[in-house]
């Protein structure tokens, strides 16, 4: 009986193992280098070494998942659809079109960059601007009770308890999970900071919210 | 896992304690720590251990948080010597504006066909302080000259030239002359910006990448306020008070960094964790930073007369978008810089339309040679084409181009260092058949690779000195030139 169970657990393994195989084939890992930047360099060699490494020098694991992020053509849309913004404004996309030039090509690991980042956060930005416009004229699913379209210079904010509230319904939404204690806490101090109007502070929050990289992970 | 721990717990010394307890009460307050200053002021760098990494990293393990050499940023900028490549796009008369020797340094006997006539009849003079020889009526040099200024023949006297001959494909936009992905790799790294080029392709330039390609392309530049867009918060978040853009950075970095920890375990993530946090650093002190960016070269009176820049310029213009990423490759903000000129395809049965190209060509380089004058930095300048022209068969130099004649190009390489001894073995890295086309029986004539190879060789001999061949071989992952070739294709050096 106890060989029969091992053997069951055995076999199941082997399932999950092959199973894993054929996706990995299947799917890939992401990791296989770029057409574009293939050189040709290696007929000429006298002599060289094949690399299972990345770029920065980290082992790649070949029965691993490669981790990546949104690449330049995929941002505006990941952050839209995440944001439940039904179509990015006019702005949005001529912000986006300045600043695609900044945003990796192809979301490689070890492609982010200072400036990437930057143009993440205007993007996303601006995203964000559409989904407080948007919650202002529909009913809102994100910043509930935050009576956005009261009065634009209304310097009276939501309790904790509705920011808390926006920045899980927009966790829940793009990261996929929902925010850590201390997360919220984060996400409330920032809304708080310096005096904010209400839109001010929604756009603070959703825009640490979509630029973390939870969100913008692949 | 219950032992474990209490193990650990054990195993701690007094002082890992009060650490841990100072990090605890500051992330409290704080958040994690992610800046130096953070980590000091969070007891996770104990400011005495602050030059003992592998303390201080053992240190913020203790304390709870994975992965800390994550957070080892790399130096910021590096001092290697700026690397500017302009692609001129179309094949233009490489191999009759300088004019390569053939082999054993004796002039080429025939350039009948390559519009420059019979040896005894084409007129030559020298320039640069290694005496490069150049056709007299070449309009590339006429640029040279008139490009670095009234004070520029100093900068001529001090900077050297090397041609390297080559046959390389008309009008083809797949060479694979694109060093700037190579020069990346050797790290050449800005203060705050990436490499920049012209063109939006996975080389910057209008050609596949040579030896490596780099990781990333370079970042797309069409006027200025790509580069001070890249740099700082515009659109609805310039809304925002100072006070709200430091704090919306600090949360971004706060929960970026706690974030990372999810993805321990997976390809790519000790990578992914590093930079991510490192680019948001950097974000933060430029956003605290304010407007004292250096990046606009109006900045500087004497360089904004050199390109011709006044306030009322186009920041789209050609002369301010060249400018603008000359200034922030030589000033150290940027790494490696990709220029790109079109429009040389000009075989149109004139020599005019050559010439004039040639020319403008030539003030480019003019105007960045001297820049490197005027801020006195050391740079690499690389002229390289797709193809170069021929003319009817004549003795008589001058003629009009009237066809692609990629068999006689050329890339050019051109060094200046305001501080160091640069000694060079002559003006080119291989040679011309007594017919005016490379000789492919050197290793570079043939392979426009290969001579991309020997130039990023030569840069890296000035940048590494000795240690350039194991650089090279670090960069191109594998050993393309043996003992022998680099002793006839390494030709530059400082000291």
């Amino acid at each position: 009986m106890k060989f029969y169970k091992l053997s069951k657990k055995i076999k199941i393994l082997a399932a999950i193992a092959v199973t894993g195989t054929v996706v990995l084939i299947t799917v890939g890992n992401g990791c296989s280098k770029r057409n574009a930047f293939d050189t040709g360099f290696s007929s000429t060699a006298i002599g060289g070494n094949a690399s299972s490494s990345t770029d920065q020098g980290e082992v790649i694991d070949p029965s691993v998942k490669m981790v990546s992020v949104a690449y330049a053509k995929q941002m505006l849309d990941q952050v839209t659809s995440c944001a439940g913004v039904k179509k990015a404004s006019d702005n949005t996309v001529r912000v986006y079109q300045q600043k695609s030039g900044a945003i990796s090509l192809y979301g490689d690991a070890g492609s982010v960059t200072a400036p990437m980042m930057m143009a993440t956060t205007n993007i996303v930005a601006e995203v964000c601007n559409d989904l407080i416009q948007q919650e202002k004229t529909m009913t809102p699913h994100i910043f509930v009770n935050w009576n956005l379209s009261a009065s634009a210079a209304s310097k009276t904010l939501p309790p904790n308890a509705d920011i808390s509230d926006a920045v899980s319904r927009l966790a829940l939404s793009c990261w996929q999970k929902a925010p850590s204690n201390e997360e919220v806490n984060n996400m409330i101090d920032l809304a708080l900071t310096d005096a904010p109007t209400r839109e001010q502070s929604a756009l603070m929050v959703c825009t640490a919210v979509l630029s973390s990289l939870k969100t913008l992970l692949n | 896992m219950g032992k474990l721990q209490k193990k650990n717990e054990v195993e701690k010394t007094a002082e890992q304690q009060t650490n841990e307890s100072i990090y605890k009460a500051f992330r409290e307050v704080h958040g994690t720590p992610v800046t130096r200053r953070e980590m000091l002021a969070s007891g996770v760098i104990p400011f005495a251990a602050s030059f003992a990494m592998p303390s201080w990293m053992q240190m913020f393990a203790n304390a709870g948080v994975a992965k800390a050499q994550d957070l080892v940023c790399s130096k910021a900028g590096s001092s290697l010597p700026a690397f500017i490549q302009i692609k001129v796009n179309g094949g233009f008369a490489a191999g009759m504006n300088f004019v390569a020797n053939a082999a054993g340094g004796q002039m080429v006997q025939d350039f009948s066909k390559y519009g420059g006539g019979s040896d005894a009849n084409l007129p030559l003079v020298t320039e640069f302080a290694n005496k490069a020889q150049f056709y007299a009526q070449s309009q590339f040099l006429a640029g040279v000259r008139t490009g670095v200024g009234a004070m520029g023949l100093q900068t001529l006297s001090k900077a050297v030239f090397f041609g390297v001959p080559c046959r390389i494909g008309d009008d083809s936009q797949v060479q694979k002359i694109g060093l700037i992905g190579a020069v990346t790799k050797a790290n050449l790294a800005g203060q705050i910006l990436p490499a920049m080029a012209i063109e939006a392709t996975p080389t910057g330039l209008q050609a596949t990448a040579a030896i490596n390609p780099g990781s990333e392309p370079p970042l797309k530049v069409s006027r200025l306020e790509d580069i001070s867009g890249s740099l700082g918060v515009s659109g609805i978040l310039a809304g925002l008070t100072q006070t709200q853009k430091e704090k919306l950075f600090r949360t971004i970095s706060s929960v970026t960094t706690a974030q990372t920890a999810s993805l321990q375990g997976l390809n790519g993530a000790q990578t992914l964790s590093r930079l991510i946090q490192c680019a948001n650093i950097s974000n933060n002190g430029l956003i605290a930073g304010g407007n004292s960016l250096n990046i606009t070269p109006l900045a500087n009176a004497q360089f904004s007369t050199l390109w011709g820049l006044t306030a009322n310029t186009a920041t789209s213009a050609q002369n301010f978008v060249f400018g603008s990423m000359v200034w922030n490759a030589l000033n150290g903000n940027a790494g490696a810089v990709g220029l790109s000129m079109g429009g040389y395809d000009y075989h149109d049965g004139t020599r005019t339309s050559g010439d004039g190209k040639d020319n403008a060509l030539g003030m480019v380089v003019g105007r960045t040679l001297q820049s490197m004058a005027l801020l006195q930095k050391p740079g690499f300048i690389v002229v390289c084409t797709d193809g170069a022209v021929s003319s009817a068969i004549s003795a008589t130099p001058g003629q009009p181009w009237t066809s692609d004649g990629g068999g006689t190009s050329c890339i050019y390489a051109i060094y200046y260092d305001p501080a160091r001894n640069v000694s060079i073995n002559g003006f080119q890295v291989g040679q011309m058949t007594s017919k005016g086309v490379a000789d492919e029986s050197f290793i570079t004539g043939g392979n426009p690779e290969l001579a991309a190879g020997a130039v990023f060789l030569n840069y890296l001999a000035v940048a590494y000195g000795s240690t350039a061949v194991t650089q090279f071989e670090t960069v191109a992952g594998s050993r393309p030139f043996s003992p022998d070739q680099i002793d006839k294709i390494k030709i530059l050096s400082a000291a």
